[in-house]
């Protein structure tokens, strides 16, 4: 079987468009959260993490044409773009596959009150792909990945099992979505986004903040393209299902606790070699609880958790990529980041929250993700 | 709007818009308990009848937590939506 | 491994390996063909009615896979794996909730609508109903992947990820619609093991072109 490597990354949110300005914010606990009054994406203000569109035209205009690619596509690209330009990886070599996560991609086409240039078909999420990868020059049918809040996590324990089987030498794993009325709708009739900066395990939690953004994680065979002393490996992952209820989350964290455990059980470690778990946290007063049962029935109670949600919101498909890549980099600084939002404990299980920047030699991270329709999943990254 | 007639109408309301297949209105007793033991309504149906009531009444209800007092029986609601619905 | 079971469902027409098990040519609509066609199962089941369309058509197609096999007490709940295909995503459910909020003076989004925009939902449904725990995955291709499928199952079975799958293809856009479900489990567990097919791309391709 063949190991598979951490070669590249980037992160693009409301804090920057490279990952090092991500980890100097989070460093520093600077949000990107804002008040958003904005009518054409809701009718009231609310809170959320949304990136400069002026920013992504100039940013993308030096690479493309804007004219051709949506906001979605132009995000992905970019910061696919901007992984693979301090990398040795052949986008475009037969070799290497490109593996989209997203929950809604181009959904904002189907706004019939704008016009736009774009064929019909690019709201279909592998028409979308197909514009991501030959952008690239990559001629492999990319794979997509729609697992909802999920999605990230699971693209990259797809591209992790690929890439053992030595289908492929490499992997292009990119997730984003964009914020739309469509999303931005759909919550606020679930009640469930905060009325500030989100506040992830906290007693006082009282909902999630949206967020657009995309991330890159490049993952390779070829260990002769990484730098041993920084090497980061995927050790292996799982998914589960809550088999409980389509959009509440389970309330004793089954189906979180068989991802974890699969996880650990893949990448041969047990509870005891953790050093950090980056948890989903949204802020959802249910979503926290269940999480915090999951860790400590799986034994992680002791194990420091953050969630990063408050600085950049919950990006859905964007999620688990965005999220593993800063941990990742925490993992290599020897850094656990603090939970922004985070004050005052406030969940069922006495699980360890990092509530300031903290240094720590980690060996092997957990990262996990739960979401809509009872879906969970973890994977583990090791030095 | 009377009680009773509020009632019957809310009955009919909730049916068309929980897609509660195979129901009559008659079969939903006004005093049963919506969620749990009694109608078994889940927290989505709960977020819909808050949907239902701005839509059809043109009452807010902002925090989903009091929905579980409002949504008690369909009596206790008819009465809620009876002393909260401003005059048309 | 074998395929120990498929159904596929399209036209009007539900066929069970391949033997028709429903059929009409009284509805010529979607959402009355599926309701029709969970009937006809004398389930109890008041959820399937607040289901959006790709939910029921893949929950029918699973109760059809799934009927009389008691493969929940076979299988430890968290080792029985969902890998499902589809297209257009929940394309006919976004359209939906679009149009509850492209108005302003009747803006009114619906959070049983929106639920259902996210495809993977269908498969949230097939594990309520059945108790599995397992590993969830969904793919969106543009066609039918057999290739995709097979070599992803068996990936996830070597890495004993799971050991047994409901596994295939499900895509509604308006009218046009199907699903094609295969149950897939190892010899050692299937007691006239000679009586199916091998799990390969072959073969699955076979049954999805009969």
């Amino acid at each position: 079987m063949h190991n598979v490597f951490v070669v590249g990354q980037n992160a693009i949110t409301s804090l920057g468009f490279t990952l090092a300005e991500h980890i100097d914010k989070i460093k520093n606990n600077i949000s990107g959260v804002k008040r958003i009054d904005d009518k054409v994406l809701f009718p009231e203000s609310f809170y959320a993490s949304l990136i400069d569109n002026v920013l992504l035209h100039q940013h993308f205009a030096s690479i493309g044409n804007p004219d051709s690619y949506t906001k979605f596509e132009q995000l992905l690209i970019l910061s696919a773009h901007l992984a693979l330009k301090d990398s040795t990886v052949n986008a475009a070599s037969h070799k290497t596959i490109f593996i989209i996560s997203t929950t809604k991609g181009n959904i904002n086409l189907l706004d019939t009150r704008q016009s736009n240039s774009f064929s019909a078909d690019r709201v279909y999420l592998w028409k979308a792909a197909q514009q991501i990868a030959r952008f690239f020059g990559n001629n492999n049918t990319p794979i997509v990945i729609s697992n909802a809040c999920i999605s990230g996590v699971v693209a990259i324990n797809f591209a992790n099992d690929l890439l053992n089987s030595g289908a492929y030498d490499n992997a292009v794993v990119i997730g984003g979505d964009i914020a739309t009325e469509f999303v931005v709708s759909g919550f606020q009739s679930f009640k469930s986004m905060s009325f500030g900066i989100c506040k992830p395990f906290d007693a006082h939690r009282d909902g999630l903040n949206l967020g657009e953004g995309a991330g890159t994680i490049l993952l390779s065979t070829q260990a002769a393209d990484c730098d041993a002393k920084q090497s980061i490996k995927v050790l292996g992952g799982a998914s589960s299902n809550d088999a409980n209820h389509i959009s509440g989350p389970s309330r004793t964290g089954d189906g979180l606790y068989f991802a974890v455990t699969k996880a650990m059980k893949q990448a041969s470690i047990t509870a005891q070699d953790v050093d950090f778990i980056s948890a989903h946290g949204t802020a959802t007063p249910f979503n926290d609880d269940m999480e915090a049962k999951a860790f400590h029935r799986a034994g992680l109670c002791d194990v420091p958790i953050n969630s990063l949600k408050g600085y950049f919101g919950h990006t859905l498909g964007g999620a688990g990529i965005i999220e593993s890549v800063i941990s990742i980099q925490g993992m290599k600084e020897n850094l656990l980041f603090n939970t922004m939002g985070y004050e005052e404990f406030g969940v069922e299980e006495p699980v360890t929250i990092v509530d300031h920047l903290t240094e720590k030699e980690q060996n092997y991270i957990l990262k996990t993700a739960s979401g809509f329709g009872g879906c969970n999943a973890a994977v583990i990254f090791a030095k | 709007m009377e009680e009773k007639e509020l009632i019957d109408k809310l009955r009919k309301e909730i049916i068309q818009q929980l897609n509660l297949e195979d129901m009559n209105p008659e079969d939903i007793d006004p005093d049963l308990a919506l969620f749990g033991e009694g109608l078994g309504l889940d927290s989505i149906d709960a977020l819909e009848i808050i949907v239902l009531l701005e839509k059809n009444y043109g009452i807010k209800i902002e925090d989903p937590k009091q929905g579980k007092t409002i949504f008690a029986s369909i009596r206790v609601l008819a009465n809620y939506i009876l002393t909260h619905q401003k005059p048309q | 491994m074998l395929i120990t079971r498929s159904v596929h469902i399209t036209h009007q027409r539900i066929t069970c390996d391949n033997q028709t098990v429903f059929e009409t040519s009284d509805v010529n609509i979607f959402t009355e063909f599926i309701k029709a066609g969970f009937k006809s199962l004398n389930a109890t089941y008041p959820k399937f009615y607040k289901m959006d369309s790709l939910s029921k058509l893949a929950f029918v197609a699973s109760e059809f896979l799934l009927r009389d096999q008691d493969i929940a007490q076979r299988y430890a709940p968290e080792s029985i794996g969902l890998v499902f295909q589809n297209a257009a995503s929940s394309i006919d459910i976004d359209k939906d909730h679009q149009l509850t909020i492209q108005d302003r003076a009747n803006y009114f989004p619906s959070p049983a609508l929106f639920v259902y925009t996210l495809p993977n939902i269908m498969m949230g449904e097939i594990c309520i109903r059945n108790k599995f725990f397992g590993e969830n995955a969904l793919f969106i291709t543009e066609k039918f992947d057999a290739e995709l499928l097979y070599n992803h199952i068996t990936v996830m079975l070597a890495k004993h990820k799971m050991d047994a799958c409901i596994a295939g293809w499900t895509n509604v856009e308006q009218e046009q619609y199907e699903s094609f479900l295969l149950l897939i489990e190892p010899e050692t567990m299937v007691s006239n093991s000679k009586e199916f097919r091998t799990f390969d791309a072959a073969n699955i391709l076979k049954l999805y072109t009969i």
